[in-house]
């Protein structure tokens, strides 16, 4: 994790506001996560306990909320996976290799090693009737929309075709994908939970199977999964890969507040959490001494606006509202500075992002946001939209009062809404003003940063931003061959975005962890996981 | 007797029916698209939220929806979560958790409130009277989140007494959640039974007991406490049917899985069902209990009697 590492450090001599001590602690531990880092694990790893919130359910094409993903991120190995600690790469899981020569046809090579924990193989096959199985629109899986560049994927939705066209088994080893159009991110899309493989059984009962799922991953489930309660995994011996678990076993701990799991680690009744309670974080210090780390994640928060109302159509304007906001005060004034403030779309923790990609855009200049937003003719009242949660409310005030005192604004409204009418609205293109949101990266690919949420007509394109040369950047970044060729490409079309501001970025969200004394090397992904599965057990 | 009973019992549906409904339409009418957010940031297909919709019948305008749903509880089907989990299944996992939470609560309040209230009517006015009436007044007037985390960072994380969250060392778990869901009731017994009876020791026929030289204990215990039960034990029956829905913030502190948070988490996500499934089972542990009371005042004070 050195570039991480790096960065990390960088964040935390931002952070002026935070105690040094805290700023040393937070740095100082090192990429290893550990103290002294030669710590002695106890014999065939140990168990470790970890926090978790309840799985909205476990079935891979179904999960797309963070509790089920982690728990499933153990259970299953994709084709391909990301290798978090060093480079983000994506390094071989079942696919032993794969090659495409116009990025439209991929063959994948899969090894012949993976089984799943009832015994039966992984073979190209499995793959084939998984993701059919995922996209049949019958069985409503939330995943199902992440198969959308591969050849058929329409057909299937709707109803004209009963498999996906692109998908074929040329043999048992041997995968073919063809897509729609060229796409050179593939291999990081197939890291995600909706291309798992599945065993035959699934598909007879999924609501039965997603009790105690069987994988084909690094651990395999012991017993049930008690819903609100625990759910418990043992090392699935078995598995093939370069880098098996390390703890023998897995107890996932399901708490309903974070207050109390915090807590428990605090009495050692649990080992490992990756969600510090925001009112925590300044007691950290004193509850936890070293056992505690914080890192930068790829969980982006932002302030939309509704580009398809003629207030918010001018970039112009869209440029001031961002240059009149102060993000270094606000991180320090709402959060003690223990967030990032965002100067890019691209978050950091990716190799593609870049801390300052943004420039004058994003640096605070009150005299001229007022300047650009008078020329511009921006509205001297304004509406702001925020559903409503922990601290939401409280954060979006502060951008108000930044706006009201750097543009000249005369009145500030808010709307809070819960968050189902909060979609609704924001489907509907019914907001007349900036409006709060986040976006988390589901595989690390510049592409996912971008494409879902800033092309026309795009799905979560809740700016209802539409730009020509924006999209045929993307696309061309699409269709350009994974590495510095297409990572370029990309970078330009982050650019575009932020001389256009369709959307102003805040912050990205740090995350802190803490562990008891009988663990060490813990480290969180910037998903949010926690690699629970490379931590060491120190103590039985 | 039985006469009376049953045509309480027969009330019952009526009470159930229209509880059920107006519950549905609330949740009915909460706003916003609740298969929508079931995706979050993460828009679902057009054609996944469509067969979501059709499978919870959401597209349906209300009295369809609710006439479904109670055309499927006739025949004991209950309905499910919008991933598929049957009600029944939540019921029958929290259900339990949540009885045995009540229960011990309700145990500390009579054990605590009833001795408390008992000696503080009898010492009137000394010591023991205002200590009980001073601490009562605390209780009740300390938030109860802040009882919670006092208790459970007192005995839970510096002496370590008893587990900080979770189920896992059965009774043991129960006992600080217990006594933070019945710290307030408790405060309020002691209460209500000491000026309950403090009014009765004044009264005509526990003069003439003590009169005609009966022991203290016993006019006291058989005579006096009987009728001054009578408003305590109304209130109990009471307060154990809120335990039952309204333990969401001790269920959610010590991390307990029951009906309470169920319930507010079904209610975020608006689903109907779910929410309908529990409440009207609370209804009905609400009014059965309410029969329970009525049919003990009987046994408590002679002078009652139902036909």
């Amino acid at each position: 994790m050195r570039t991480t590492n790096h960065r990390r450090r960088g964040a935390g001599m931002a952070a002026a506001g935070m105690s040094a001590a805290l700023v040393l602690s937070a740095c100082g531990g090192g990429g290893d996560g550990g103290d002294d880092g030669e710590a002695e694990a106890v014999d065939g790893g140990g168990t470790v306990s970890a926090h978790n919130c309840e799985p909205q359910n476990l079935q891979p094409g179904n999960s797309t909320e963070n509790c089920g993903s982690r728990i499933l991120d153990q259970l299953y190995t994709g084709l391909t996976q990301v290798d978090y600690s060093d480079d983000v790469e994506v390094v071989p899981g079942v696919a032993e290799s794969w090659e495409s020569d116009d990025n439209v046809t991929w063959t994948l090579e899969l090894s012949d090693e993976y089984t799943f924990h009832n015994g039966d193989p992984v073979d190209a096959n499995t793959f084939v009737e998984s993701w059919n199985w995922v996209v049949d629109p019958d069985n409503a899986q939330q995943g199902a929309s992440f198969f959308d560049k591969i050849a058929g994927f329409q057909d299937v939705v709707d109803g004209d075709a009963d498999e996906l066209e692109g998908v074929t088994a040329v043999d048992d080893h041997t995968l073919e994908i063809e897509l729609e159009e060229p796409f050179g991110q593939l291999p990081q899309m197939l890291t995600y939970s909706a291309f798992y493989p599945m065993p035959s059984e699934a598909f007879e009962d999924m609501d039965a199977f997603q009790d105690a799922p069987i994988g084909n991953g690094r651990y395999e489930m012991d017993g049930e999964w008690v819903r609100d309660t625990e759910i418990n995994m043992n090392r699935y011996e078995d598995w093939p890969g370069e880098d098996p678990g390390k703890p023998e076993r897995i107890e996932w701990q399901i708490y309903s507040d974070t207050n109390t799991a915090y807590q428990d680690v605090q009495a050692g009744n649990l080992d490992l959490l990756g969600e510090v309670p925001p009112n925590r974080i300044e007691n950290l210090e004193d509850d936890f001494g070293d056992n505690f780390e914080r890192y930068q994640t790829s969980r982006f928060v932002y302030m939309g606006l509704p580009t398809y109302d003629d207030d918010f159509a001018d970039a112009d304007m869209r440029r001031a509202l961002s240059m009149a906001l102060d993000r270094d005060e606000l991180n320090e004034e709402l959060f003690d500075g223990t967030y990032t403030p965002a100067r890019s779309i691209l978050p950091p923790t990716i190799p593609q992002g870049r801390e300052d990609a943004c420039g004058e855009n994003c640096e605070f200049d009150a005299d001229a946001a007022a300047e650009l937003y008078e020329e511009a003719g921006g509205p001297s009242e304004l509406t702001l939209w925020t559903d409503t949660g922990v601290g939401n409310e409280e954060y979006v005030e502060a951008l108000a009062n930044q706006w009201q005192q750097n543009l000249g604004i005369d009145s500030v409204d808010f709307e809070m809404l819960e968050f189902a009418q909060y979609l609704d609205l924001l489907e509907e293109e019914d907001i007349g003003g900036p409006y709060r949101l986040g976006w988390l990266l589901a595989y690390p690919s510049p592409q996912y940063a971008m494409e879902p949420l800033y092309t026309s007509g795009a799905p979560s394109n809740r700016a209802g931003y539409a730009s020509e040369e924006f999209d045929s950047k993307i696309d061309e970044a699409n269709r350009a061959d994974e590495g510095e060729e297409a990572d370029g490409l990309y970078q330009e079309a982050e650019d575009i975005l932020l001389e256009d501001m369709p959307v102003i970025p805040l912050w990205f969200q740090d995350y802190f962890v803490v562990h008891s004394d009988r663990v060490e090397d813990a480290e969180m992904d910037l998903r949010t996981y926690i690699t629970v599965d490379q931590v060491t057990v120190t103590e039985e | 007797m039985t006469r009376y009973i049953l045509r309480r019992l027969l009330q019952f549906i009526p009470v159930i029916l229209i509880a059920t409904f107006i519950i549905y339409a609330m949740v009915f009418a909460i706003p916003g698209d609740p298969i929508r957010a079931l995706g979050g940031d993460r828009p679902m297909s057009e054609a996944v939220q469509q067969t979501l919709r059709d499978q919870y019948n959401l597209d349906d305008p209300l009295l369809i929806q609710y006439f479904k749903y109670m055309a499927g509880v006739a025949v004991g089907d209950f309905g499910t979560t919008f991933q598929g989990r049957p009600v029944t299944d939540i019921i029958v996992q929290r259900l339990p958790v949540t009885l045995y939470l009540a229960f011990v609560a309700v145990i500390i309040q009579i054990i605590i409130g009833v001795i408390a209230g008992t000696l503080a009517a009898i010492f009137r006015d000394r010591f023991i009277d205002r200590l009980v009436q001073v601490s009562s007044v605390l209780v009740v007037a300390v938030p109860i989140l802040a009882i919670a985390f006092g208790l459970q960072f007192v005995f839970g994380l510096q002496l370590g007494w008893f587990p900080i969250a979770g189920i896992g060392s059965g009774f043991y778990s129960y006992i600080l959640p217990g006594f933070v869901l019945a710290s307030v009731s408790t405060a309020l017994v002691a209460r209500l039974l000491r000026n309950s009876l403090v009014e009765t020791l004044q009264s005509d026929y526990v003069r003439t007991a003590t009169a005609k030289g009966l022991k203290r204990s016993r006019v006291v215990g058989r005579h006096a406490m009987r009728n001054a039960m009578i408003p305590v034990v109304t209130f109990i029956g009471a307060d154990l049917a809120t335990m039952l829905g309204g333990a969401i913030l001790t269920e959610a502190i010590f991390n307990l899985p029951g009906i309470g948070q169920e319930v507010f988490r079904a209610i975020q996500a608006q689903e109907g069902t779910v929410v309908v499934g529990i409440v009207t089972l609370l209804v009905l542990f609400f009014v059965v209990v309410n029969l329970i009371v009525d049919i003990a005042y009987a046994f408590l004070d002679p002078r009652i009697r139902y036909e």
